[in-house]
């Protein structure tokens, strides 16, 4: 199956965001709530070659919120090509885009590849988090490759990708994932991002379980390897939220859905 | 540059002066945390190491190879930077970073005291000092090498770097270990072809492959007071 789905913001007259467009073919289905876009997939999807793309474009000086409802499968395949999922997002001057789904599950036995490209225009923003659970209770994953680009006027200033399962050499070892459950991080780029740490911030101390690291050419990333999603989510939250503090948190706008 | 082949083996060598003693490139960390203790570990540990950061390095060192082969034709200080560019996104761990670019200058400064006559980029090309597989490209375009004998050395310095922490930090058999590295060179041989194969003329499709426990733990690992290797 081949899904498409595009999610176009603009700036209505008032200054708030609305939506110039907002379309999806199955299996995805956009949900526009005053939360954010919650991106729906149906029952089995990605299943055995899907490929899905979705296109972000964030119009200059609006702000995007885009969630799932819950953690995203990957299914077992039963043919001979990875399904694939696609996000291309780009962000206009002044615009916001935070990219907050559920966790992706990489079910033993899938192929899977996830793949986000964020061009990220001047004075944009970007706060992206990944999250991936390997695998369901007392299963190993099966075959997951996660790439994240993050570029901003030319500039690469995050380039990365992920390889667990069976096909990934050495990724329940020491230096990948080792015994690991869940891991993941969260991206802060562009206009958000501190140049420095905000003083009396409170991430949690470097450990072998998180870090937060200041990226070569601006921006930060959060990490963490750990036992459990909940955890993962606590440990994302706070070093988001030691970037993000004390500067207040912009707060999500209400979100007018007014695509045809 | 003549003896292309002894040039690689000076320094590919433990004992070539480019201070690569100094870095157990996170294994120190790994053994702190308790999750390698014994040869086997050290193999699952070295396996990811080559699954992932060595190959991102092997191909890095290939392409500063092919620039520095190339430099007469096109200008090389544009097309370092763009590397340098390209390689700092791969690693958002500001220690890792700077464990390459010191290992990085000492390796370049070993190179230019050990031949004087290598033509090599002049220091203000790499402001912030070359990553460790940008040095390792270009001097061996300098000293004759072809670019697998640079993908060869970038692949085997990273394994062979924590290894030879692993017998002073545990204790262990300097055979067995040797033992985990001879298994491993099928693989290792592998990633050298790959990388040595790659004639894309797009740095930014290079490989990214991510290695999370060898982020957090080198951050972790530089807050230590207490610690043997400097990364």
């Amino acid at each position: 199956m081949i899904g498409e789905a595009e999610l176009v913001t603009r700036r209505s007259a008032g200054g708030a965001t609305a939506f110039a467009t907002l379309r999806a073919t199955a299996p995805l289905a956009l949900r526009p709530t005053p939360d954010g876009v919650y991106v729906v997939s149906s029952a089995a999807a990605p299943l055995d070659g899907d490929a899905i793309t979705l296109r972000i474009d964030v119009a200059p000086h609006t702000e995007l919120t885009v969630r799932t409802a819950a953690a995203s499968m990957a299914w077992p395949s039963r043919i001979d090509r990875p399904s694939r999922f696609n996000v291309i997002a780009r962000i206009g001057a002044g615009a916001v885009l935070r990219w907050l789904p559920e966790q992706l599950v990489p079910i033993a036995g899938c192929r899977h590849e996830m793949r986000c490209d964020v061009d990220l225009a001047g004075g944009g923003s970007v706060i992206w988090r990944e999250e991936i659970v390997l695998g369901r209770s007392g299963e190993r994953p099966g075959d997951l490759r996660a790439g994240l680009d993050i570029v901003s006027e030319r500039v690469p200033l995050l380039r990365q990708e992920l390889a667990v399962g069976p096909a990934a050499s050495g990724y329940d070892g020491p230096a990948v994932a080792g015994h690991s459950r869940a891991l993941g991080t969260v991206t802060v780029a562009g206009a958000v991002a501190p140049a420095e740490l905000p003083s009396g911030t409170s991430a949690p101390a470097a450990s072998s379980e998180f870090a937060l690291m200041a990226l070569e050419h601006g921006g930060w990333q959060a990490a963490a390897v750990t036992d459990s999603a909940p955890r993962l989510r606590k440990l994302l939250d706070e070093g988001l939220h030691a970037l993000l503090a004390p500067a207040p948190v912009p707060r999500t706008p209400e979100l007018i859905a007014d695509a045809r | 540059m003549t003896a292309p082949l002894a040039n690689l083996l000076l320094l590919a060598d433990g004992r070539f002066p480019s201070g690569a003693h100094a870095h157990s490139a996170g294994l120190e960390q790994a053994i702190e945390s308790g999750s390698v203790n014994d040869e086997a570990q050290l193999r699952g540990f070295l396996v990811g190491v080559l699954a992932t950061t060595a190959t991102n390095t092997a191909y890095f060192a290939v392409a500063a190879h092919h620039v520095w082969n190339a430099r007469f034709d096109a200008d090389p200080v544009d097309a370092l930077a763009e590397l340098d560019l390209e390689e700092s996104a791969r690693i958002p761990s500001p220690a890792l970073r700077d464990a390459s670019r010191a290992q990085g200058r000492q390796f370049l400064r070993a190179v230019a005291g050990s031949w004087p006559d290598a033509e090599l980029p002049h220091a203000g090309v790499f402001s912030r000092g070359p990553y460790l597989s940008a040095a390792q490209g270009v001097a061996s375009s300098a000293l004759g090498i072809d670019s697998r004998g640079a993908a060869l050395l970038s692949v085997y310095g990273a394994i062979t770097g924590p290894a030879t922490a692993a017998v002073r930090l545990l204790g262990l058999d300097p055979f067995a270990v040797n033992r985990v590295l001879t298994s491993l060179w099928e693989f290792a041989e592998l990633v050298v072809a790959n990388a040595a194969g790659e004639t894309a003329a797009d740095s930014a499709t290079l490989p990214r492959l991510t290695a999370p426990l060898l982020e957090t733990g080198a951050e972790a690992h530089v807050a230590r007071e207490l610690r043997m290797f400097a990364s």
